[in-house]
C-alpha cells in the first residue's frame, strides 16, 4: 500500500513538472508573440513600413500583417493534463498561425531521450497498471486460504454459507484500493487547481475500476481453490489484460497508420509545394477563383495582368487546400487507427480506462488531433483573411493590424469526447467479472455444502 | 530520420507513434518485448512450479534422503529452465532475421552484435532462471516464492524503467521542443543575416573585399559576394546550432547516466540498454548519427557556397547556374555506425550489472543447496 501511494505520489509530481513545462512553452511564445506585436505597432506608430534594415518589408501589405501578428495558438492543457503526463503526444504546445504553416509538419513538445522511453510514471499507469495489482496484493488469499485451510467447511456449517463473507471482504479490498486511489485522485485534482466536478468526474472513474478489478477478484477466488492457484490466476489475467492485450492492440493500431518517420508526409507537403509554384499564375486563379469566388468580384481581380505582390498569394489558396486535404486523409487514417483503440477496450479494461482518462485529461494522440484540425481551420480562415485583403488592392493600416491582432485565438482547450465506449467497456468489464464471481461462489458454495455434508455423515 | 538543408540544423524526426491513438502509451510487440518480458515471465510461472512441485510432492526429500546432491537438483532446474529461454532466444532472433530478411529490411546485423545480443540475453537469461530457481529454494512455499518472483518482475519490466525515466527527467530536465526551438531562433536571429544585403555585419566584409580587391562595386568582385554573405550567415547558424544542441546532448548524457546506474540494480534494465546499443537504438547511436548528418550537411552547404562565391559568377547574378559536374561530384551521405566497441563502452555498468546478479543469485543458490542438504530449509 505504501509503496502504491509512494509511486503515486511520484507521479502526480511528475504530472506538476509536465504541466509546469507545458506552461513554460506558453509563456515564451507569448512574449514573442507580445514582442513581435509591439515592434510592428512602433513601426506604423512611427509611419514607417517596416525595419529600416529590411527595405522589403512593408506593414502596408497582408504578408506582412500577417507576419508580425505572430499569432501563437497555445493549447491549454487543462486542470487534469498532469494526471496522462505519459501520453504519446506529438503536437505542439504552442503553434504560429501564418499563411504557410503547417501544423503536420510540427513535431511534439516534448524531447526525448530514447534510452528512457520506456514509458511515464503517470496516474494513468498508476491507477491502470498498479491498482490492479494493489487489489491482487490485499485480496489474492479471500476465499482459497479458507478453502486451503478448510475453514470454509466450518463457516457453511456454522452460517450455512461463506458466499455473504467473501463478498463482504472483496467489497473491502475494493473499498480499502479504492480509497487509496481517489486519495491519490483528489490531491492530484487539488495540486493542479481542478473543479470539484473534474475532480469527482476522476473519482468516480476510479472507484469505477477499482469496483471492476473486484469483481475479477472475486472471480479469480471464486474459482482457485489454494493461494498460490489464485495467485497464478490472477497474474494471468493482470498479465494478459495490462500488458499483452494493450501491446498487441498497439501493434494493430499503429499497423493501420503511416509510422515512416514522417517521410511520406514531408516529402508529399514539399512535393505539393513545389507543384504549385512551378504553376504559371494563368493556371492558378481559375482553381482560386472556384475556391474563393468572392474574389473575382474585388477590386484586384479587375487588373490584367495581376500585380504580382497580389498574384503571390494565389498561390497560398492552393497550398492551403492542399493542406487540409493532407489533414483530411491523416485523420481518417488515425480515425482507422483510434477504432481499434476503442475496440481494444472491450478486450482490456486497462486499455478502457487509459483511453477514458487521457480523452477527460486533454491529453494524447486524440487531444493533438483535435488541436490540429482546429489549427488547420485557423490557417484557412488566416489564408482567407490575406486572400481578401490582398484582393481589396488597399494598402493595410495600424487600425487593420490592430483588428488582425484582436481577432486572434488565445488558447484552445480541446473538450473531452469519446468517452461513452470506453465507458461502456468498463461496465460491462465490471459486470461480467461481478456476475461470474457470484455465480461461481453460488457454485463452490454447492460442493463445499455437499463435502460438509459428507463430512457430516461419515461423523455420524 | 534527418532533414538536410541550408540555413538550419535538422530536427530528427521520430515515428509518430502517437498516430496509433492512446494505445501508443504501452509496449510493442517486438523481439525486445518478447525476450525481456514475456519469456522472463514465463521461466518465473515455470521455476516457480517446478521446484515446488518437487518439495510438495516429497520427492525432493526423498532425492536427498537417498542421497542426492542438492546442489546437482537445483543446478538441473537451473539448466532446465536456462535452455528453454535459450532456446525461445534462438526462435525469436532467428524469426526476426528470416522476417527481416524477407520483408527487404536491408543488410543482416554484424556477426559481432549478433553474437554479443545473443551472448547479452543468455547471461540475462541465466539470472532469471536462477532467481527463479533461488526463490523457490528460499521461500517456504511456492507460493511466496511465485509472489516475491511476480513483485519482482512487476517492479523490473514495469515500474523501475518508468521511475528512472522520471528521475532522470526531473534531475536533468530537457526544455521543450517549442522553447528550444525559439531560444535558437532568437540567437540566430542576432547573427549576420545571408538574405539581408544591408546587413552591417555582411557590409563591413563587402568594404573589407572592395578594398582588398580595389574596386568600387560588389559587381566587379572576381567573386559573387552572395555565396559568402550565405557561408557567412552558415558559420555563424552553426556556432548557435553547436552552442544549443551541445548543451541538449550533455543533458540526454547524463541523464543516460541515471539510467547506467538504475541498470545495475535492475537487469531487466541493463539488458535492455545492451541490447539497445548492440541494435543501433540507444542514445550513443542516435547522438553519432546526428553528428554525422550534420558533419555532411555542412561539408555540402559549405560546398554549395563556395561553388555560388567562387563558380564563375558574379554577385547579383542570379540567371547563373552551376554545372551538372558539380552537382554529380557532391559526394552521397555514407553512415558509419560506431564500431562494436565504442558501442559497448558506456554499457560496461550494464554488463557488470548483470554479471553480478548472476554471481549473487549463484551463490544464493549455492548457500541454498548446502542449507537444504543440512536441513536448515524445507524440502
Amino acid at each position: 500500500m505504501l509503496a502504491f501511494l509512494a509511486v503515486g505520489a511520484l507521479a502526480i509530481v511528475l504530472g506538476e513538472r509536465f504541466v509546469a513545462q507545458l506552461e513554460g512553452a506558453h509563456a515564451a511564445a507569448e512574449q514573442a508573440q507580445e514582442a513581435s506585436v509591439r515592434e510592428a505597432r512602433d513601426y506604423l506608430a512611427r509611419g514607417e513600413p517596416g525595419p529600416p534594415d529590411r527595405a522589403w518589408v512593408d506593414l502596408g501589405y497582408p504578408l506582412w500583417q500577417d507576419w508580425y501578428a505572430g499569432t501563437r495558438v497555445a493549447r491549454d492543457p487543462g486542470p487534469l493534463a498532469g494526471i496522462a503526463a505519459g501520453a504519446v503526444d506529438q503536437a505542439p504546445a504552442v503553434f504560429r498561425v501564418s499563411r504557410l504553416a503547417d501544423p503536420m509538419a510540427a513535431g511534439g513538445y516534448r524531447i526525448e531521450n530514447p534510452e528512457l522511453a520506456a514509458g511515464a510514471v503517470d496516474l494513468v499507469f498508476v491507477l491502470g497498471l498498479l491498482l490492479p495489482l494493489l487489489i491482487g496484493v490485499l485480496g489474492l488469499h479471500i476465499g482459497s486460504r479458507e478453502r486451503e485451510t478448510r475453514l470454509d467447511l466450518l463457516i457453511m456449517v456454522q452460517a450455512g454459507s461463506d458466499r455473504a463473507w467473501l463478498i463482504a471482504r472483496t467489497l473491502a479490498v475494493g473499498a480499502i484500493a479504492g480509497g487509496a486511489a481517489t486519495g491519490l485522485c483528489v490531491a492530484a485534482g487539488l495540486v493542479s487547481g481542478a473543479s470539484w466536478s473534474k475532480i469527482g468526474g476522476l473519482v468516480l472513474l476510479t472507484l469505477a475500476y477499482a469496483g471492476l478489478w473486484s469483481g475479477l477478484l472475486l472471480a479469480v477466488n471464486a474459482r482457485a481453490t489454494t493461494v498460490r492457484g489464485a495467485a497464478f490466476l490472477y497474474g494471468g489475467v493482470w498479465t494478459l489484460l495490462c500488458v499483452l492485450v494493450p501491446t498487441l492492440s498497439a501493434e494493430l493500431a499503429l499497423g493501420r497508420v503511416q509510422v515512416d518517420y514522417a517521410l511520406a508526409e514531408t516529402l508529399d507537403a514539399r512535393g505539393l509545394r513545389y507543384d504549385a509554384y512551378e504553376q504559371g499564375i494563368e493556371a492558378v486563379l481559375p482553381e482560386l477563383y472556384a475556391r474563393y469566388p468572392r474574389l473575382e468580384t474585388m477590386p484586384a481581380a479587375a487588373a490584367d495582368p495581376l500585380d504580382p505582390l497580389i498574384a503571390r498569394h494565389a498561390y497560398d489558396g492552393i497550398l492551403v487546400a492542399a493542406l487540409a486535404e493532407r489533414h483530411r486523409v491523416r485523420l481518417a487514417e488515425e480515425q482507422s487507427a483510434r477504432q481499434v483503440a476503442n475496440w481494444g477496450s472491450w478486450f482490456s479494461p486497462a486499455i478502457a480506462l487509459s483511453l477514458t482518462l487521457e480523452r477527460f485529461a486533454g491529453v494524447g494522440p486524440d487531444a493533438a488531433a483535435a488541436y490540429r484540425g482546429h489549427l488547420v481551420t485557423l490557417i484557412e480562415a488566416r489564408v482567407r483573411w490575406v486572400l481578401e485583403t490582398a484582393w481589396q488592392d488597399q494598402p493595410l493600416d495600424a487600425e487593420d493590424f490592430d483588428a488582425l491582432v484582436s481577432a486572434a485565438p488565445s488558447s484552445y482547450r480541446p473538450r473531452p469526447s469519446g468517452l461513452q465506449l470506453p465507458l461502456l467497456a468498463m461496465i460491462v468489464w465490471t459486470f461480467a467479472g461481478w456476475t461470474y464471481g457470484l455465480r461461481r461462489l453460488g457454485h463452490s458454495g454447492r460442493q463445499a455444502l455437499d463435502r460438509t455434508g459428507r463430512l457430516a455423515e461419515r461423523t455420524a | 530520420m534527418l532533414f538536410i538543408e541550408g540555413h538550419r540544423q535538422g530536427v530528427p524526426l521520430h515515428t509518430d507513434a502517437g498516430r496509433g491513438g492512446s494505445v501508443a502509451r504501452f509496449a510493442r510487440l517486438d523481439g525486445a518485448f518478447l525476450l525481456q518480458t514475456v519469456v522472463p515471465l514465463l521461466l518465473i510461472f515455470l521455476g516457480a512450479a517446478g521446484l515446488a512441485a518437487d518439495r510438495e510432492s516429497g520427492r525432493l526429500k526423498l532425492l536427498l534422503v537417498q542421497g542426492g546432491n542438492a546442489r546437482a537438483i537445483l543446478g538441473g532446474h537451473f539448466l532446465i529452465l536456462w535452455t528453454l529461454a535459450l532456446v525461445l532466444l534462438l526462435v525469436v532472433v532467428t524469426t526476426s532475421l528470416l522476417t527481416s530478411a524477407v520483408m527487404g529490411g536491408g543488410e543482416p546485423p554484424p556477426f559481432g552484435r549478433l553474437g554479443m545480443l545473443l551472448l547479452t540475453h543468455a547471461l540475462f537469461f541465466a539470472v532469471v532462471a536462477a532467481a527463479s530457481v533461488a526463490a523457490t529454494v528460499w521461500f517456504d512455499s511456492a507460493r511466496g516464492a511465485l509472489l516475491a518472483l511476480l513483485a519482482g518482475w512487476v517492479v523490473a519490466t514495469v515500474l523501475l524503467p518508468r521511475a528512472t525515466a522520471g528521475v532522470a527527467g526531473t534531475l536533468y530536465p530537457l526544455p521543450s521542443q517549442d522553447v528550444f526551438q525559439a531560444e535558437m531562433q532568437a540567437a540566430r536571429q542576432a547573427g549576420p543575416d545571408g538574405h539581408n544585403p544591408e546587413d552591417a555585419e555582411l557590409e563591413r566584409l563587402q568594404a573589407a573585399l572592395l578594398a582588398e580587391h580595389g574596386v568600387e562595386t560588389v559587381e566587379e568582385l572576381p567573386m559573387n559576394f552572395d555565396g559568402i554573405a550565405m557561408q557567412v550567415d552558415e558559420e555563424f547558424g552553426n556556432q548557435v546550432w553547436d552552442e544549443h544542441y551541445g548543451r541538449l546532448r550533455d543533458q540526454l548524457r547524463r541523464q543516460g547516466t541515471v539510467g547506467s546506474a538504475m541498470a545495475i540494480l535492475n537487469p531487466f534494465q541493463a539488458v535492455d540498454h545492451i541490447s539497445m546499443a548492440l541494435a543501433g537504438t540507444d542514445l550513443a547511436h542516435d547522438l553519432a548519427f546526428q553528428a554525422q548528418a550534420e558533419g555532411f550537411r555542412r561539408t555540402l552547404v559549405e560546398a554549395l557556397n563556395r561553388e555560388h562565391a567562387y563558380g564563375g559568377s558574379k554577385t547579383g547574378d542570379w540567371s547563373w547556374e552551376a554545372p551538372p559536374e558539380f552537382f554529380a561530384a557532391l559526394p552521397a551521405y555514407e553512415h558509419a555506425s560506431p564500431a562494436l566497441a565504442t558501442a559497448l563502452r558506456p554499457r560496461v555498468p550494464d554488463l557488470t550489472g548483470l554479471v553480478l546478479w548472476l554471481a549473487g543469485l549463484l551463490i544464493a543458490m549455492r548457500t541454498g543447496a548446502s542449507r537444504l542438504e543440512r536441513g536448515q530449509l524445507m524440502c
